[in-house]
């Protein structure tokens, strides 16, 4: 059973790096009062990196992000640059928690948290539904 | 079936004061205000002397509503007054219990108990913390634990004295430095002179000054250095260990004695330390990772050092490490061992001058850097990940070899990390998260990818 993250995440992800740019915006407008070449170079490349964070690395995380659940055992990968894949026995869950902030309700997504006794893996990017029906078969096979 | 009462000693007030400090804040903030604005001197008010009562009237019912009961294979705690809790754990279910007494504790006939549960990952302190008297110490003690202590092994001098500057070799190496400053000051004719310091400060001349400042500040260090290597040599000889079936009572310390009980079930992970001291004469320590040990002083213990048996691990069910690891481990602290030779090599022919503190400190770190990359080397060659009874890896960090195993029952989580150069060459780094919280989580780099795959469905 494969668990993909939902499309809205890469919304959700877009919004937060125009978050983070904002106040870097901000922040390079003020130094060009000051310096107006340093400014315009910074500028140049911050932009470009915003650009290649929007239309290429974005879609890289999505593509890249998949939660998989074998018989006996919940297999979580994730990220671009460095991969990492988390392979979970199912009987070493503790207890499960689906958690969504104002904005992962606006586009109907959730994260699932899974505790163990000295750690916690995070699925995020969830549909809500699916969410719920990870988080039940987990609670059963426990 | 037999039940054991206990209560907490006075001294558990004084606990329970020290929470309560930041009420202080508020007299104390009045007092640095009425005398910086308007000038006046420091008094106590009545509001002050009501806040110390107060606080003093709050630790003292705290500590007299701890009540602990050992009864039927369970713990029962119920403490608090106001905000009220009570709790119930089997004693299977307890990790290790710590007694701690220092010299104050000593004097009022009192110890401090710690009692740390599976479950206490996430906390930083103890479940239950509480100061009882001694007289009732051994009482709480073995009705949780039943301990019969049988085979003693007591640390050695020639142990202690391994083990103390292998807890120093960090310290060792300052050591090495500040006293090599020491006789570099003296050589140079610069003795140390505070009234001449004074004059040199006041003239600003640096050149003149430097050197017999540089004697001073090495001087307290190296007396420094040595204190805590003492300290540390006389902490490891009072180390006394009794072992039972079920059990491990760890014994320490002279002005603040400690003891420890570790149930033998509730050991996540065994590691064995090799520092380069203890390299240097073939022997290794032995740590415990207890399960569900969040607090940072609980969560290791250290065995006196043992010999070294090689590592014959490796067994069918084991992974070795890649080829191109070894190039990808070695180059960073080969180039820099070759930066630092060079440098050394070319400070000390082309500029003489130089010669003296410099080099000896350009050709100390290219020795370091020429060990740690040995070190790292070795671990690589031999390392990867095993899987027989139990569970474990084989990896260095700085300048430690460290084996780490587990039992299979244990292991939480196994992470597969790639990088973009190991997915070049077909590696991954395997990272185990076992029952407890430390960061230093089982971890073999360099691995064969296929293989490394394999071994996580064998799990």
């Amino acid at each position: 059973m494969i668990f993909p993250p939902s499309r809205s995440y890469a919304k959700v992800l877009r919004l937060k790096t125009l978050a983070l740019a904002l106040p870097l915006a901000f922040a390079l407008g003020f130094l060009y009062r000051f310096n107006h070449i340093p400014a315009l170079i910074l500028s140049v490349g911050i932009f470009v990196l915003f650009c290649l964070v929007w239309t290429v690395y974005i879609p890289l995380s999505i593509l890249g992000r998949q939660t998989e659940l074998k018989s006996n055992r919940l297999i979580i990968s994730y990220g671009v640059i460095i991969r990492r894949r988390h392979i979970l026995p199912l009987s070493r869950a503790i207890y499960c928690k689906i958690n969504n902030g104002p904005i992962y309700r606006l586009f109907g997504l959730s994260t699932v948290k899974i505790h163990l006794v000295g750690a916690e893996i995070s699925i995020k990017g969830l549909d809500c539904t699916r969410a719920e029906k990870l988080v039940s078969y987990l609670e059963g096979k426990k | 079936m037999n039940s054991h009462s206990f209560s907490a000693h006075f001294i558990t007030s004084f606990v329970y004061l020290k929470r309560l400090l930041p009420l202080f804040i508020l007299p104390v903030a009045g007092n640095i205000y009425r005398y910086v604005m308007q000038g006046y001197r420091f008094s106590s008010s009545v509001f002050d002397v009501a806040v110390a009562l107060i606080a003093l009237m709050w630790g003292l019912k705290e500590s007299r509503s701890i009540s602990v009961k050992v009864s039927g294979g369970k713990l029962f705690v119920k403490k608090g007054f106001v905000f009220k809790s009570q709790w119930q754990v089997d004693i299977e279910k307890i990790a290790a219990i710590y007694v701690d007494q220092n010299v104050l504790t000593y004097l009022v006939s009192a110890a401090r108990v710690r009692v740390e549960t599976i479950a206490g990952a996430r906390r930083k302190k103890a479940e239950l913390d509480l100061y009882i008297s001694k007289g009732e110490l051994p009482r709480l003690v073995q009705s949780i634990t039943k301990f019969e202590g049988e085979r003693s092994q007591k640390c050695s001098v020639g142990q202690s004295l391994l083990l103390a500057l292998s807890e120093t070799s960090a310290k060792s190496g300052l050591l090495i430095f500040s006293t090599s400053v020491n006789y570099l000051g003296k050589f140079l004719g610069r003795r140390f002179d505070p009234l001449m310091l004074k004059e040199l400060a006041n003239e600003k001349n640096w050149d003149t000054l430097l050197p017999p400042l540089l004697t001073a500040v090495a001087t307290v260090i190296t007396a420094g250095i040595l204190l805590s290597f003492v300290v540390s040599v006389i902490r490891h000889f009072s180390l006394s260990i009794e072992n039972s079936e079920a059990l491990v009572h760890l014994r320490q310390g002279v002005l603040r004695k400690s003891d420890m009980y570790i149930f033998k079930s509730n050991i996540s992970a065994v590691i064995e330390v090799s520092s380069p001291i203890l390299t240097l004469f073939r022997r290794k320590n032995v740590c415990l990772n207890l399960v569900g040990w969040g607090n940072k002083q609980g969560a290791v213990t250290l065995l006196p050092a043992i010999k070294s048996n090689g590592f014959s691990v490796m067994g069918p069910n084991s992974v070795k490490s890649h080829r191109q690891g070894i190039i990808r481990g070695a180059r960073i602290p080969a180039l820099l061992t070759l930066v630092l030779l060079a440098l050394w090599g070319g400070l000390t022919l082309i500029l003489p001058q130089m010669q003296g503190l410099w080099a000896i400190l350009f050709l100390s770190a290219a020795v370091i850097s020429g060990y740690r990359m040995f070190v790292k080397l070795r671990a690589i060659k031999r390392g990867g990940a095993f899987k027989t009874e139990t569970v474990g890896t084989v990896f260095a960090k700085r300048m430690t070899f460290y084996q780490c195993s587990a039992k299979a029952e244990r292991v939480e989580c196994i992470t597969l990390r790639q990088s973009p150069f190991d997915r070049n060459w077909g590696m991954c780094k395997l990272i185990f998260d076992i029952h407890d919280k430390r960061k230093s989580r089982f971890l073999a780099a360099y691995l064969d990818e296929s293989e490394a795959e394999r071994f996580t469905s064998c799990l």
